[in-house]
């Protein structure tokens, strides 16, 4: 009886001891997840802006239409400025992430692209541009697009922007004012050109937040089914039946399709030890001033991305712009197949 | 969890063992995000986590790599090693998320639609850090695991 009973408790003795030593392991760990998410919280808060507010916070300087001034930085932008950019990243001289003495971050995207038949309306082809406010790869690839629909066209307001605070928090050009706290899609421009159409249409959600798009099976159905007219509804359809939708930006550049951004200019590599693009902190008159000087790595970087999607868009208009004449362009229409 | 099983393993040798082990799950994971941004390795995870889930991943695959020539029955060596590679491959996957061009929306397409592909992405993309978090105290718990293991008669520590 008595080596029973001592059987037992030595039995609920071990018990416990393994029960201890789980608790040990659960507070352990939920010790380590606290500091974590601390630490993290604290991270998010840096203050990285360079006008002071907080990261994820400059909503004052949102969906402000840019200044005549700032405005002409895209509108005249120099075809020498092209040209120079275009035949840097040609020959390979243009300073890229990993070439040394680079000081920003770059990729521009020179392949072969997928060709499909032009969009068509008003008797012109069409640039056809699906976003996300949230997204990072939109808010950076505005710059070089906003570049190269200004070659065929001009805008005749542009506005300040940003990628959500989850996903960059980098300054950004909108096409038009956009919804900045919810889910809703803005359609449109103020582009217009005897060339091409510009339709966009860009996902809103709030800026706070994460990247986000609509939570659907074909999420382009979200943009179709809100589509403000038959032109965009019939252009968005065009798009989603391509078949090539894999996230955003999706763009079309005349007979070209896009899947994701060609152009990710993510400026200074001198901030880059903080895992945030280097552009994340820097303003949207920063940016602007250096496209407008052309002597910064960023501005020569901005503009070869424009180089490519300005070559895409000039075979679907027979070269008709005179940016199609520049020799760079030329060549990056023979780089990637459409010559 | 057991200090001096873990005293037991971090002599010199398995110390520099472990930091090129962090340093290679570090440029696993980097190599992972570069992959999918383009050859920009950002992302919206804080390098804080980055280098926490290197460094976690990197303690059960040493605990593996002892007990391989080390212990009488050795539970560790495929489990252990296994788990840390999984928590990386992982945490690459999951900082990867974006709105282009992630491998985990062209891995989750392959059973499913673009749509609900991104949905994924999307999902992993707003909830990284936490998702990180979950990475990091899975590799703790595995390594605590052995190391009790490691500290019980049967498995004893020659």
């Amino acid at each position: 009886m008595a080596a029973r009973n001592r059987g037992s408790a030595s039995a609920t003795i071990k018990t416990l001891q393994k029960r201890n030593r789980q608790l040990k392991y659960v507070s352990v760990g939920l010790a380590i997840a606290v500091v974590l998410i601390g630490i993290y919280s604290q991270t998010s808060s840096i203050n990285v802006a360079i006008n002071g507010q907080p990261f994820g916070q400059r909503l004052t300087g949102i969906n402000n239409p840019l200044t005549p001034q700032q405005l002409s930085v895209i509108n005249n932008a120099s075809d020498a400025n092209f040209e120079t950019a275009g035949m840097m990243l040609l020959n390979g001289s243009l300073p890229g992430e990993f070439s040394s003495g680079n000081t920003s971050y770059g990729v521009i995207q020179v392949v072969p692209t997928n060709q499909i038949a032009a969009f068509t309306a008003n008797g012109k082809p069409s640039v056809i541009y699906i976003g996300a406010i949230s997204c990072v790869y939109c808010g950076e690839s505005r710059w070089a697009m906003s570049l190269a629909l200004s070659r065929f066209g001009s805008f005749n307001s542009l506005y300040t922007g940003y990628s959500s605070l989850g996903d960059g928090d980098v300054p950004s050009l909108y096409w038009k004012q956009n919804n900045i706290t919810n889910a809703t899609v803005t359609y449109g421009s103020s582009f217009s050109s005897r060339y091409i159409n510009f339709i966009a249409a860009e996902y809103d959600s709030p800026i706070t937040a994460g990247f986000q798009l609509p939570n659907l099976a074909d999420p382009l159905q979200y943009y179709i089914q809100n589509a403000p007219n038959a032109t965009y509804s019939s252009a968005l359809m065009y798009m989603d039946r391509t078949g090539l939708f894999s996230g955003t930006p999706f763009t079309l550049w005349g007979r070209v399709a896009d899947r994701g951004a060609v152009s990710s200019v993510f400026g200074p590599t001198s901030k880059a030890a903080t895992n945030t693009p280097g552009i994340t902190f820097m303003t949207q008159a920063q940016i602007l001033d250096q496209l407008k000087s052309f002597n910064t790595t960023l501005a020569l970087q901005e503009y070869a991305g424009a180089d490519v999607y300005a070559a895409q868009v000039c075979p679907s208009i027979n070269n008709a712009a005179p940016i199609c004449s520049l020799p760079a362009i030329k060549s990056l229409e023979a780089n990637m197949g459409l010559a | 969890m057991n200090l001096d099983t873990l005293k037991k393993i971090y002599g010199p040798e398995f110390l520099v063992l472990n930091i090129a082990f962090a340093a290679m799950y570090y440029l696993l994971l980097t190599g992972l995000l570069s992959i999918q941004q383009q050859g920009v390795p950002f992302t919206s995870v804080p390098l804080i986590l980055i280098y926490a889930l290197s460094i976690s991943s990197s303690v059960p695959l040493t605990i593996a790599v002892y007990s391989i020539s080390n212990t009488r029955r050795n539970n560790a060596k495929l489990s252990a090693s296994v788990s840390s590679i999984v928590t990386t491959v992982g945490g690459g996957l999951v900082a990867g998320c974006g709105c282009q061009a992630a491998l985990l929306t062209g891995i989750v397409a392959l059973f499913t639609t673009t749509g609900g592909a991104l949905s994924v992405s999307t999902v992993a993309a707003e909830n990284a850090p936490a998702l990180f978090a979950v990475l990091i105290v899975i590799n703790i718990f595995v390594a605590a695991y052995y190391l009790n293991k490691l500290s019980k008669p049967m498995c004893r520590m020659r």
